[in-house]
């Protein structure tokens, strides 16, 4: 248990030293074009499948399974983010390949995967 | 061969985002139709306490709608049932979404204190209430919004059942109204024909014995189609009634027991009709049910009526 809590804590420092040299190197304008086409990227997949279930909602009983297929789908969205994240920020800034950026952008994917599960399970919770 | 596979899946992928394309625009595009669906039932339970009494539940109902629709969202509808779609109304052109949810609000709160004022008077018990004035439940006007309580026009006091024709000839109004607790004095110009408020007779319950509170619970839930259900429920628990029926019903009610008719009524009877005993309706909608044969419907003219219906069912 001891060793496991330590490896959790000594990849989580990795991640934040990781994390600062990059942020240190990476320029604003390629922070916002990688944003900006990743998210694009991600909204392309995801919001006509929403917008459908959104129209769907009108259905009372079907309500539970069309928040929980909701929820999914915002859940895929995330990944496919940080996806394309990753390959745009090693295509607009090469130099920035010299750190491990599929550990790092890895676990930025999982703590906010994470944030979105227990936000998900909140809705749920209500919903349900 | 590589470059002819790669070919087949461009052409495959730009017919398909023609496809996703047109669903989007389905999903998003607005029509001129609205619709009214089955939604479930509430226990009155839920919906107030009433203190040191037990609650004799019955089942209020709503239902949902949803104006206006999409494309999509009325394909659909139609393809389930085609009865359940209707022109939007002006009262749905008018105000949108957030602005009916408000108007709900208010009218579920008022509905509600309406209820218990005459339940508590009808079995007898303390209630101390005070007249407000008239609540806006229009957005039809950008001097008077939602929720303002209006208590005089030109200085004549808004009494209970006052005859509100003597204000129509007259083109300039000195308003005196509540709006969020704070009186507001303004000079309002009728120039717009268009302009039409929607006034509702508005109560406050200042004490009662035993003390009454309506649950926040069911924010979801808004209207004033759930009186009648809410009035009959109370006074069945102050005067510890025990019955074995569940009793389920919809029905707009006044102060002087006058039960109004509701909007979405046949969607309501199918909502709860399979788990009840009675089903309790305005009896001037009752032609609306020529075609269904049941003898769970009871029509209610009156709160009187429903209260011997209750009685004579022990």
């Amino acid at each position: 248990m001891k060793k496991r809590f330590k490896e959790i804590l000594s990849r989580f420092m990795r991640f934040i030293n990781l994390q600062k040299k990059l942020n240190k190197e990476m320029k604003i304008s390629t922070l916002f074009k990688v944003t900006f086409l990743s998210f694009s990227i991600s909204l392309l997949f995801t919001l006509t499948p929403l917008l459908l279930i959104t129209n769907l909602l009108i259905l009372y009983n079907l309500r539970d399974l069309l928040v929980l297929l909701m929820l999914i789908l915002i859940f895929i969205g995330i990944q496919i983010y940080f996806h394309y994240y990753r390959i745009f920020l090693s295509r607009y800034q090469i130099d920035l390949t010299k750190y491990n950026l599929k550990f790092i952008i890895g676990y930025e994917k999982k703590i906010v995967s994470l944030i979105f599960i227990f936000f998900a399970i909140i809705v749920l919770a209500v919903f349900i | 061969m590589k470059k002819k596979n790669n070919e087949i899946l461009k052409k495959t992928l730009t017919i398909l985002s023609f496809a996703y394309f047109y669903l989007f625009i389905v999903s998003v595009y607005p029509t001129d139709y609205s619709t009214t669906l089955p939604g479930d039932t509430k226990a009155t339970e839920e919906i107030f306490k009433i203190e040191n009494y037990n609650v004799f539940s019955m089942d209020t109902i709503f239902v949902i709608t949803y104006s206006p629709l999409t494309y999509l969202q009325k394909s659909i509808i139609e393809f389930i049932s085609n009865d359940n779609i209707s022109k939007t109304n002006d009262f749905d052109k008018e105000n949108n979404n957030i602005e009916r949810y408000q108007i709900g609000q208010i009218q579920k709160q008022n509905s509600f204190n309406k209820s218990a004022i005459l339940a508590y008077k009808k079995a007898n018990k303390f209630i101390d209430y005070s007249f407000h004035g008239y609540v806006n439940l229009s957005n039809s006007s950008n001097d008077i919004k939602v929720g303002d309580i209006i208590r005089t026009i030109n200085d004549i006091e808004l009494v209970e059942g006052i005859d509100f024709q003597q204000f129509q000839s007259i083109n300039i109004y000195k308003i005196e109204l509540i709006r969020k607790n704070k009186m507001v004095t303004l000079e309002y110009q009728n120039q717009n024909p268009d302009i039409k408020l929607y006034l509702d007779s508005y109560y406050e319950i200042n004490s009662s014995i035993p003390a009454i509170s309506l649950s926040n619970e069911l924010d979801f839930i808004g209207g004033p189609s759930g009186g009648l259900i809410t009035a009959l429920s109370i006074y069945a628990s102050l005067k510890q009634l025990v019955l074995k029926y569940k009793i389920s019903g919809t029905g707009v009610i006044s102060l002087n027991g006058e039960v109004k008719p509701v909007g979405g009524l046949i969607q309501k009877y199918y909502t709860a009709y399979s788990n009840s005993d009675f089903f309790m309706i305005p009896s001037s909608q009752l032609e609306i049910f020529n075609s269904v044969e049941n003898s769970k419907i009871i029509p209610i003219s009156n709160f009187d009526e429903a209260i011997n219906f209750l009685e004579n069912l022990k």
